[in-house]
């Protein structure tokens, strides 16, 4: 039975769909297709009863992939040998023993066309709630349980020392013309267990991060979770490096991308429910990794993400969500006003940036010119301190130019970093909203079907009655239980948030705090510089005579 | 944009900000102002002048006219032909080593000067870009402590304090860097010009004085109106003469006094240079030492 009930879209026998599945808005059609190609669609309705009984409300364990290698992996970690064992105890029928922390690809959004089933689990992360709601009666214990599975594997984390280290370096240039690309390697020292090494690294190309990201957002982002965001896509920029110009531009470019990408994969592990999801495992330590093809702007699946994007603006729009709860509308005012500061603060230091570029460059033109004169003046002990007065006039612009340098990498990039991440945070509260509108439609329809059999029973035809009864009952059921569905869910996402909005304010005072302290060293060490120069410079003026 | 409640709190550094940039400037004026007169009081001749002493002791408004049209238009003329004849009068050498050194170092001089002056303002007023950024800065990271409600809005104030305190050091540094620098170089763009044309007016009188004495010889040649021409060319000698004396002084003295002012400018400059340093520098420790006992 198990080797029948083959999750449908992520076997591996299917590298192809897998791909496409892994793009948020096409796993929504490939998912249809092959759930009505798969001659065991309608198994899920015919479960063993006693999982049914059980099951009506909880999470269904989720599409689990089935990845040979991960199986090992998993012994490995005392909590997912656990569930391994709990779940093997329970002697499932399904394939999908394996716990793996795989959010169910039948998740509630695409709920309307997959409605023959029992409504699916916006299954949380880690293992254990696979397991909870089966060893509780159907409760909404299982955010509980969610909340203690959370903390354990914090706990393990820690226990581990949470320590994880990652660097991106060497870009190398593969390829060439319009096909070359930028590879990057990213090592990784780490004691975690959950790792086939401790240190190791690979080489990955900009796409395979888009890759990651549009993975990790499909599965956490709408349950709740804030997903740190990619480094942005830049057309220009990489035209320049693959047309093969070398000069200091497209150097700055590829620097600034680098950084970007570290900074990008510290901040994703530094979050303790991402750095358990195997496809960052994956990402991190295997040779060879399926091409990400469908982050291309230009592709189908581009399109479809900007059509969608679009449809969701509009959505946003239209969602009138009654706020029960004053917590989330005070923090979603916060955001907007941090997001305006921050984006001010930004501008600003862009300008400081430029400005101080430019300065530099006229300390340099005015330090040959100075030479220049020095050159031209017939007094000696003038020329010579003119001369003297070129040379710290360079150095000073050596200076600037580094701490030019600093502004940006240090302070403007942390900040536009925050910018994206807001828009992620903003992203998660829209996708609260969408949990709640789904949680109202649901009661608006068990209403509709409610108000449909009370005119069942006055109507007089019985020989179609029963049948239609018989039906709008079934139907009742089913929405009753969306309906209770969509009320767990939309709790859970609002617990999920609470959560990750305070981990992320915790990380974001830390942040800011290291930063600004860096960024204000940089500034310290100008000074004592330019304290030098000029104090070496002082005498040679008081010589002349 | 809305201006919020924070922005208009901010406003009084507004006010501080277009108070000491007039003060940079009237302080400019006044130094200029003063190094004018010092020089007239300290020539020889023009110290004697009488319209200088007017100047100096005539205690109610001397209610000067400015030129009015014609006169900037007779100005405009007189430069044209004097350039054009500074051309011509250019071509010819000089019997007198001593000035003939000091028409070449004039012109380069003069040219190296407008560069390094041209350069020196792009300079400064980059400067002050910089400053008015850090200013900009300030304020976002004043607003940014204002309204955040974690505990790093305190550590955001502290900071936005600290960019307000250091735009006003780099306001200063690039106000006395155009006071010391940008002004002196302007000034000795004016002073190599001037001693151009000082040259020039002793190239003029030279080629009237070798007019005069190929007069004279034609005059004698033909015996006509030798006596006339006689006494035009002593004449225009003792002005060449008088003129040559007068203006070898003035070199000297403009070589002796450019030297001091530079020396006394590009001393001061690093002086001013080094406080401001040491100023910001002092400031970002005592900061840094508050954010760090804070974390």
């Amino acid at each position: 039975m198990a080797a029948e009930r083959e999750p449908p879209p992520l076997g591996e026998a299917r590298p192809a769909d897998f791909e496409e599945l892994e793009e948020g808005e096409d796993l929504f059609t490939s998912t249809v297709s092959t759930l009505e190609s798969s001659p065991s669609s309608p198994e899920p309705a015919s479960l063993p009863a006693e999982d049914l009984s059980t099951n009506s409300n909880g999470p269904k364990p989720a599409e689990i992939m089935l990845d040979d290698d991960r199986e090992d992996l998993f012994a490995e970690e005392p909590i997912l040998a656990q569930l391994v064992g709990m779940l093997n105890r329970r002697g499932r029928e399904q394939s999908s023993t394996e716990a793996t922390e795989e959010v169910s690809l039948d998740s509630p959004e695409r709920d309307p066309i997959l409605s023959p089933e029992p409504t699916p689990a916006i299954t949380p992360v880690t293992p254990t709630t696979l397991v909870a709601p089966r060893m509780e009666s159907k409760s909404v214990t299982a955010p509980v349980i969610f909340d203690r599975s959370r903390e354990e594997i914090e706990e393990e984390a820690n226990g581990d020392l949470f320590d994880i280290e990652i660097n991106v370096s060497d870009p190398e240039k593969v390829g060439d013309g319009m096909n070359a690309y930028m590879a990057y390697r990213v090592t990784t020292k780490t004691s975690l267990s959950m790792f086939h090494k401790n240190e190791f690294s690979v080489k990955r190309r900009f796409s395979d991060f888009l890759g990651l990201h549009s993975k990790l957002a499909t599965k956490y982002m709408h349950i709740g979770y804030i997903v740190p965001p990619a480094p942005e896509k830049s057309i220009v920029g990489m035209t320049k490096v693959k047309v093969g110009k070398e000069d200091s531009s497209s150097t700055e470019f590829v620097e600034k991308r680098r950084a970007a990408l570290e900074r990008y994969l510290q901040r994703t592990v530094k979050h303790p429910t991402l750095l358990q999801d195997p496809d960052l495992r994956q990402f991190l330590e295997s040779s060879e990794l399926p091409r990400a093809v469908n982050t291309q702007a230009l592709s189908g699946a581009g399109i479809l993400r900007m059509v969608n994007k679009a449809a969701d603006a509009v959505n946003k729009m239209t969602i009138k969500m009654n706020e029960s709860d004053a917590w989330f509308e005070e923090k979603q005012q916060q955001f907007e006003n941090l997001d305006q500061q921050l984006r001010k603060l930004h501008a600003s230091v862009e300008a400081l940036v430029c400005h101080r570029k430019e300065l530099s460059a006229n300390i340099a033109a005015f330090a040959k010119s100075a030479a220049m004169l020095g050159n031209s003046e017939d007094h000696t002990a003038l020329s010579r301190a003119l001369s003297q007065l070129a040379e710290v006039e360079e150095k000073i612009d050596q200076l600037h130019q580094e701490q030019a340098f600093a502004d940006f990498y240090v302070f403007a990039e942390l900040l536009g970093d925050y910018i994206r991440l807001i828009a992620a945070v903003k992203g998660v509260f829209d996708h609260r909203m969408k949990c709640w509108q789904k949680w109202q439609d649901a009661q608006v329809t068990l209403q509709k079907k409610r108000e449909a059999e009370a005119k069942l029973q006055l109507a007089n035809k019985p020989d179609k009655l029963q049948q239609a009864k018989d039906e709008i009952k079934e139907e009742i059921e089913e929405w009753e239980t969306k309906v209770q569905q969509g009320e767990k869910d939309f709790e859970q996402i609002s617990k999920t948030i609470r959560k990750e909005v305070g981990r992320f304010e915790k990380e974001r005072v830390k942040d800011f705090k290291t930063v600004i302290i860096e960024y204000l060293e940089s500034l310290v060490q100008t000074q004592q510089q330019l304290i030098k120069y000029w104090e070496a410079f002082l005498p040679e003026a008081k010589a002349i005579a | 944009m809305t201006t919020t409640l924070t922005e208009i709190k901010h406003l009084p550094t507004l006010a501080l900000l277009v108070c000491c940039e007039y003060l940079a400037i009237f302080k400019k004026t006044v130094a200029m102002h003063e190094v004018f007169l010092c020089r007239v009081a300290a020539h020889p001749i023009l110290r004697k002048d009488l319209n200088f002493h007017v100047f100096l002791e005539y205690n109610q408004d001397l209610s000067v006219r400015g030129k009015n049209k014609k006169e900037k238009l007779e100005d405009f003329f007189k430069n044209m032909v004097k350039s054009a004849d500074g051309v011509i009068v250019s071509g010819v050498k000089d019997v007198d080593d001593f000035f003939e050194h000091e028409r070449t170092f004039l012109v380069e001089y003069h040219n190296r000067v407008k560069d390094a002056s041209a350069k020196s303002d792009k300079m400064t007023r980059s400067h002050k870009n910089v400053a008015d950024d850090y200013n900009r800065i300030g304020s976002s990271l004043y607003a940014l402590g204002t309204q955040d409600s974690t505990d790093i809005c305190k550590f955001f104030l502290k900071v936005s304090e600290l960019f307000d305190k250091t735009r006003k050091i780099e306001a200063r540094v690039s106000a006395d860097e155009d006071l010391k620098l940008s002004d002196l170089l302007k000034y000795y763009l004016r002073e190599s010009q001037a001693a151009k044309d000082l040259l020039y007016r002793r190239s003029r009188s030279l080629v009237d004085y070798e007019n005069a004495n190929k007069a004279l010889d034609k005059a004698r040649a033909k015996n006509k109106d030798v006596l006339q021409a006689e006494t035009t060319q002593q004449i225009c000698c003792q002005k060449f003469e008088k003129i040559s004396e007068s203006a070898k002084q003035e070199l000297i003295d403009f070589k002796t006094r450019r030297v001091a002012a530079f020396r006394k400018n590009l001393v001061e400059l690093a002086e001013l240079e080094l406080k401001h340093a040491k100023g910001n520098l002092q400031l970002l420790q005592s900061c840094l030492a508050v954010l760090n006992g804070d974390t």
